[in-house]
């Protein structure tokens, strides 16, 4: 444990120094400046497009974090060869990958958390009233992050940091059109197409299953099961991402 | 005597390019450190000391042969435990400091009481006052000196260092040479890798040479410059290139 | 291999879990997610430059949508809305335009939106033939609105890439009324033949239909009575009328059904 907790805080302090919280003030001035020039066109609707706007805004900023230092956690320490004193501490090579992911992972966390501080903060102001409604949308965006994070580690373990960047990005389309894709399952008229689809549909992750945004600013109904089972099927993906990330990185070599 | 470290018929190959063909940079490499000793590995740039030492500390996997560290398989963790291992010219996080750079090195290595450990090796190094300062702060000798003091911290019994005497002044090399001699004295196995002759000559119990990929002569300091020149007086340095200029030859 | 093993097994769950979720999640969340945009300019705002993929999407949801709702409830209140916004990101989606017109009029019964619909389009398409097509066919068809209609069938017929399709409805709209089935029919095949897109030709086809049906039942009925005033009783069945030379076949009911008689009246089965 004490190795892990050691690549955790090194990573959390290593991301922390790029000056990632920043985000957190450019977060709240976008957040004023949308809710103050949108009203005029809102019409009425003004209170959703500030919810919406600020689930959105906090989840695309971890998106982005994820993607853009995610992909360089592994490779900055090869390419600048920190990793070989690591490499030759009696360290597991899959410790490296939980420790790597969990430090960036707490840091999005803390500011995403900092982000929905400051988002129920802004609603306050305008509307005299917290939304604690909207809080559940936190633990679904880290849950996304989780997924993606892993993602990026799974092709940082053997490709290139811009490779596994790219293939974030990717993923992270392909994850919320897989409704499109089910659809396109749904109605495929030629039988294999439609299984190939099917099977994709149930493998590829599906970043949809955490976003429940709408249902949060419109207050609709969310079954309590599909919030249990959205939350394994997070984890239990992460874990598998970890996995094959680990067995690939075992293999790897540092030259 | 019992072995530290032992190689048995260690091949490895590179691919620079994909279509290319591999090229064979160490060629049934056969080679034993005993318990207590200080091994000088010795050869000219490119001959494979990096890529020997980098198949020693699982950093690359051989080919094909052998490795055992005090006769464990070089992948245990249990061996690995046993190793303090210093790469060659070493980039650190750049943006950690002193402290925290050992404290890592310390958690990763799973020794008990840390923070004591850590300012044991500062003190040791001579990097006290540098212990709050960020590793890009740090001068050349200094960045050599906590490298080292991450591969001492452990307390290894065997203590791999790639070149550690390049890039420092005399004085540098001075200190770590005490620094070697000291851990020699605590029963420590230590293997080095290095140019630079003169100081291999004064700490050295053993030498290995290693010339394209294959191991060229191993043994005791004095016998070799012994037997390469029948005289005491010649030095490593001058033996060393008549040997390579043989090989050549 | 067993670590081979593991990863299946993982997936297993996770596809599992994945079915599980869907089985919980609101089915029409599809099109839910547009209805809680206010308006098109509130999704152009939040879709980052991708207007043009964006408005694909929709389209492609939009199909899903009407297909879902004609095959159950033939509920359509949010066809005027989703083909506001994605006509909102692109403009250009003449499609949008002109089908979605036509299916707010027969399927939603919704002519008057079909009609802001399509003169978003033309505001923003001044030169597409097709948009002044459609409002006149709409006006023609649907609203009976003869004059409105000649005057978009003639503008349409001058605009470039025109086919001859709008000449030949200015000139039906100068002598023949839409009551007369005949030319109903004609002007329906017409629309079939030149329409490419199935949901198009889905709804053409639904009026040729009906009218080919209407026309038999005109038929027949006219044949009723000749056989009456011959025979002096009305024909129990359709038999009758050949078996007694009255007509030399039955027609064949368009929509697969049977034509029969009823108290001296043909009817076809499909109209129960
Ligand atoms: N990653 C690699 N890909 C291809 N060739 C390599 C790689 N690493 C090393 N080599 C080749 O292997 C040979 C040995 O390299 P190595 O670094 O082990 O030499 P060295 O003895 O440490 O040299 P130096 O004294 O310069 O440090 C060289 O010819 C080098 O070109
Ligand atoms: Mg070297």
């Amino acid at each position: 444990m004490h190795r892990i907790r050691a690549i955790v805080e090194n990573t959390f302090k290593e991301s922390l120094r790029q000056r990632i919280l920043n985000l957190l003030i450019i977060f709240a001035i976008l957040l004023i400046v949308v809710s103050i020039f949108l009203e005029p066109f809102a019409i009425g609707e003004s209170p959703k497009i500030l919810r919406d706007f600020g689930l959105a805004v906090s989840s695309i900023f971890g998106v982005l974090i994820v993607i853009i230092i995610g992909s360089s956690l592994i490779h900055k320490d090869i390419e600048k060869r920190t990793i070989y004193t690591v490499i030759a501490k009696p360290v597991k090579r899959g410790e490296i990958i939980v420790g790597k992911f969990l430090g960036l992972f707490f840091l999005i966390a803390v500011l995403e958390t900092g982000m929905t501080i400051i988002h129920q903060i802004i609603i306050f102001i305008y509307e005299g009233a917290f939304d604690p409604h909207l809080l559940i949308a936190l633990p679904f965006s880290l849950l996304e992050v989780m997924v993606l994070l892993g993602i990026l580690l799974l092709f940082s373990s053997f490709s290139s940091s811009t490779m596994a960047s790219i293939m974030g990005i990717i993923f992270f389309i392909i994850g919320h059109g897989s409704p499109d894709l089910k659809l396109f399952a749904d109605q495929s008229k030629v039988v294999l197409l439609k299984y190939i689809a099917y099977v994709f549909y149930y493998i590829l992750p599906n970043l949809e299953n955490f976003n429940l945004r709408i249902e949060l600013v419109y207050k609709l109904p969310v079954h309590h099961d599909q919030i249990l089972f959205s939350l394994c099927y997070g984890l239990i993906y992460t874990i598998l991402l970890l996995y094959v990330a680990t067995i690939i990185f075992e293999k790897r070599e540092f030259k | 005597m019992e072995s530290a470290i032992k190689l048995e018929h260690i091949y490895r190959s590179f691919k620079t390019h994909f279509w290319q063909k591999r090229k064979l940079v160490l060629e049934d490499i056969n080679l034993e450190v005993f318990q207590g000793e200080v091994f000088g590995f010795l050869g000219p740039n490119g001959a494979g000391k990096t890529t020997t030492i980098k198949l020693i500390t699982g950093l690359l996997k051989p080919d094909s042969g052998k490795i055992s560290i005090f006769g464990m398989p070089r992948d245990s963790l249990k061996a690995k435990q046993l190793i303090g291992y210093l790469p060659e010219s070493p980039y650190f996080y750049d943006h950690l400091t002193g402290y925290e750079f050992l404290k890592v090195h310390a958690l990763l290595g799973n020794c008990k009481d840390y923070e004591k450990k850590v300012y044991e090796q500062l003190e040791k190094v001579g990097l006290k006052s540098a212990a709050n300062l960020q590793l890009r702060k740090y001068s050349r000798g200094m960045l050599q000196r906590i490298g080292i003091a991450q591969a001492l911290i452990t307390d290894p019994e065997l203590i791999i260092l790639d070149e550690p005497l390049t890039g420092l002044d005399p004085i540098g090399r001075k200190e770590i040479k005490d620094l070697i001699l000291e851990q020699k004295q605590q029963g420590k196995t230590i293997f080095f890798s290095s140019h630079i002759l003169p100081d291999a000559e004064v700490i050295c119990d053993r030498i290995g040479i290693i010339i394209n990929g294959k191991i060229l002569k191993v043994g005791e300091l004095k016998q070799l410059l012994k037997k390469g020149i029948k005289t005491d007086e010649i030095s490593l340095e001058d033996w060393f290139v008549k040997q390579v200029k043989e090989k050549d030859a | 291999m067993k670590r081979y093993i593991y990863i299946i097994l993982l997936f297993f769950l996770i596809a599992n879990l994945s079915y599980r979720i869907d089985l919980k999640k609101s089915p029409h969340r599809l099109i839910g997610e547009l209805m809680y945009f206010p308006s098109g300019v509130a999704v152009k705002a939040l879709s980052m430059g991708f207007y043009a993929p964006l408005a694909d999407l929709i389209w492609l949801r939009f199909i899903q949508y009407y297909g879902e709702h004609r095959m159950t409830d033939a509920k359509f209140e949010l066809m005027y809305h989703i083909l506001d916004i994605l006509t909102t990101l692109n403009p250009y989606f003449i499609h949008a335009y002109t089908l979605g017109a036509l299916m707010l009029t027969h399927d939603a019964k919704n002519p008057e939106q079909s009609k802001i619909l399509l003169k978003k389009g033309i505001h923003s398409n001044i030169k597409n033939w097709r948009l002044y097509f459609v409002y006149g066919f709409i006006h023609y068809v649907f609203l009976h609105k003869y004059q409105t209609a000649h005057r978009y069938f003639k503008i349409a017929s001058t605009l470039p890439e025109a086919t001859d399709m709008p000449k030949r409805w200015a000139a039906f709209t100068l002598y023949k009324k839409i009551g007369d089935l005949k030319s109903s029919l004609a002007l329906w095949i017409d629309l079939y033949n030149n329409c490419k897109n199935p949901e198009e030709k889905n709804i053409a086809e639904i009026y040729i239909k009906n009218i080919k049906m209407k026309l038999d039942l005109e038929f027949l009925n006219k044949k009723i009575e000749e056989f009456k005033n011959i025979y002096h009783f009305y024909p129990p069945t359709i038999k009758h009328l050949l078996t007694y030379n009255i007509i030399d076949s039955i027609p064949s009911e368009p929509h697969g059904c049977k034509y029969y008689i009823k108290n001296g009246k043909a009817f076809s089965s499909w109209q129960r």
